[in-house]
């Protein structure tokens, strides 16, 4: 009976040792073709993919109209805002210096096609938009759009001139003349809301209709209005309108993945390393300015979902890939 | 067969040539005439320096589990890789053990530890068979140390390989150490086939393998250069042209250059503005994960020596000039 059991214990361990020789040799054949068909790129490859190697200008879209968002000073011609910091931020990720990163207004309808004119009325294809452009389930639908995570986190507010009553709801406003931006966020929740809605190409006709009396109000993100208010703080006043839906702002980069991808990696680097200051900066320089009434942005970051690349250990957060 | 060895790394290095060439004789025929015939055996040297041990190795251990599997079969003619088993003496798998141990990454080196227990095991079995006690040692206790102890050692890395979803890591660490079990026959009627079969595969597929290695390695320096005047019809806005190219060598009036498309230029030196090393992009690890400070992509030599400098990232490189 001894023998017997020790014969069968050792054939139990002659089997084991063929399935680990059998294991090994089918393991080492599936992880080798599994690492090289699941080969993550690097950065490098990323922006080889992208088609930014030998690019000598970066085309932003972005507004112009706005202060402290998107804002371009014609006597110096140069542009500054949240949105501009973000664009240099990201273009200093891709490789572009800001001498190198050419900034062009886009149009808000043209925000989804990214195009974008040149002063001598050329048309533009860009590389990103960076125009306080809303996430939204309908523009991502769209070929041509693909978002970045988002950016701002802000939501939907009303200003009026200083002495308005109080407006707790866009219903307060049914059969108002309200103005907003042609293909923005608030179409829909103002036309449910039953008011006369105006659109405009551009918000400023909008502040600058309230300001001379032609509409009740305007509707647009309260990060969009709110350096209208600090700059007329004596004249417009928010309201909070209490609308639950957060408003997310991403980067659109077109139909080009890797370049997504790289937009990425630049806000998750801001996002998760606690040395990179340049998202604070920019928010406590232009987005924190103090107006009664309304919360104007998220002052964190949003989270950044982590990208399959490649790099050096130690030159991004774990976080992030 | 093994005397045409010594012409597999020559067959290499032309065939290397051949794909940077984009398969043109003329510009293969430059290649050859410039190219440091040194800095091409470098290249080959130093990708394929981990290849040699895997072989010896590896065969070694399928051999000696034939052998053990099939002690005294009079009946059947030896096999080759029995042979080759009898016909290497011992001191040379020592030689390759200290070999791989330089040159195999840290995620190797639990095989390595685990296939040398094997052998080790497997010798001790095949000549000292009748002796109980020394085969219980170095069959059973010692292979269940090493394997306990690399375990332990690499606990920390095999738990942040699974944390993170780096399954091929933590696969390669965890399941390393099992082949640490080697230590005895296996099924007498599969052994023959079953080694037989795994070494043939492993003989015909490793230079095809390490052909496939090579010719994706870098064999000459990759540089970006700022190009100015001269040749004004390629020269963009700005007047400084960035070109990225492989040099093939550069004399006292020219500067030879080889684009990633095969195609040959050629720069007079006075036009060349400035000048920058690009870093290969596939020298980035695949895996970050690191065991007690030593990452799992590093070998021996790279986790002693001090690291390279990386540069930040260069304009040029990126195709853009360097300029203010």
């Amino acid at each position: 009976v001894a023998a017997t059991k020790r014969w069968r214990l050792t054939a139990a361990w002659r089997v084991l040792r063929l399935a680990v020789v059998v294991t090994t040799a089918v393991l080492l054949a599936f992880l080798s073709l599994y690492l090289w068909w699941n080969a993550e790129p690097t950065v490098p490859e990323l922006r080889a993919q992208a088609g930014l190697v030998g690019k000598r200008e970066l085309l932003v879209g972005v507004n112009d109209d706005i202060p402290n968002l998107s804002y371009r000073d014609r006597d110096k011609e140069q542009f500054s805002g949240f949105d501009i910091e973000i664009s240099y931020m990201i273009a200093a990720y891709l490789g572009f210096r800001p001498d190198q990163v050419r900034f062009l207004v886009v149009d808000n309808e043209d925000r989804e096609s990214m195009r974008a004119r040149d002063d001598k009325g050329h048309y533009w294809t860009l590389d990103l938009v960076v125009a306080s452009f809303s996430i939204t389930k309908d523009r991502e639908a769209k070929p041509q759009v693909s978002f970045s995570d988002p950016y701002l986190r802000t939501e939907l507010s009303v200003v009026t001139k200083q002495g308005h009553t109080e407006i707790q709801s866009l219903e307060d406003l049914r059969g108002k003349k309200v103005c907003t931006l042609t293909t923005s966020t608030a179409n829909t929740p103002l036309a449910d809301a039953g008011v006369i809605e105006f659109d405009r190409a551009m918000i400023s006709a909008c502040v600058i209709g309230v300001l001379d009396g032609r509409f009740e109000a305007v509707s647009s993100d309260a990060a969009v209005l709110a350096g209208f208010v600090a700059k007329n703080s004596d004249q417009l006043m928010f309201h909070d309108i209490g609308y639950d839906e957060q408003e997310l702002w991403g980067v659109n980069a077109g139909d080009n993945e890797a370049l997504r991808k790289l937009v990425n990696l630049s806000l998750c680097q801001s996002r998760y390393d606690p040395n990179d200051r340049r998202w604070e900066m920019a928010f406590e320089t232009y987005l924190r300015l103090g107006v009664k009434g309304q919360d104007i942005a998220v002052d964190e970051q949003p989270k950044v979902s982590p990208i399959k690349v490649r790099a050096w250990p130690g030159t991004l957060p774990d976080a992030c890939h | 067969v093994l005397a045409l060895l010594p012409a597999f790394p020559i067959l290499l290095l032309v065939l290397r040539l051949w794909v940077l060439s984009r398969q043109d004789l003329a510009t293969m025929l430059l290649l050859v005439q410039q190219v440091n015939p040194l800095g091409l055996a470098s290249a080959l040297v130093l990708t394929l320096a981990w290849v040699p041990p895997v072989v010896v190795l590896a065969g070694r251990l399928l051999g000696l589990l034939q052998l053990a599997s099939q002690p005294g079969r009079a009946d059947l003619p030896a096999s080759w890789l029995a042979l080759r088993v009898a016909r290497t003496p011992d001191w040379v798998i020592v030689i390759f053990v200290a070999w791989a141990a330089m040159t195999w990454q840290l995620q190797f080196l639990p095989a390595l530890v685990a296939v040398t227990l094997a052998i080790v095991g497997l010798t001790t079995r095949i000549r000292y068979g009748d002796d109980d006690w020394l085969v219980t040692i170095m069959c059973v206790l010692l292979p269940a140390t090493g394997a306990i102890s690399l375990y332990v050692w690499f606990g920390p890395g095999i738990l942040a390989a699974f944390e993170s979803g780096d399954l091929a890591t933590g696969i390669l660490l965890a399941g390393s150490p099992v082949l640490a079990v080697l230590t005895g026959p296996i099924p007498r009627a599969s052994s023959r086939v079953v080694t037989q079969w795994l070494a043939t595969v492993m003989a015909f597929g490793a230079p095809f393998v390490v052909g496939a290695i090579f010719l994706g390695t870098p064999v000459l320096p990759e540089v970006a250069l700022e190009i100015g005047g001269g040749s004004a019809d390629r020269v963009e806005a700005g007047g400084v042209e960035v070109v990225r190219s492989e040099i093939v060598t550069v004399d006292d009036r020219m500067t030879t250059l080889l684009s990633r498309d095969g195609r040959v230029r050629f720069v007079r030196n006075e036009l060349i503005l400035s000048k920058v090393l690009c870093p290969d992009a596939n020298q980035i690890p695949v895996s970050d994960i690191v065991v007690h400070g030593w990452g799992v992509e590093e070998t021996v030599f790279e986790f002693l020596l001090p690291p390279a400098p990386r540069p930040p990232d260069d304009p040029r490189c990126e195709g853009r000039p360097l300029g203010g």
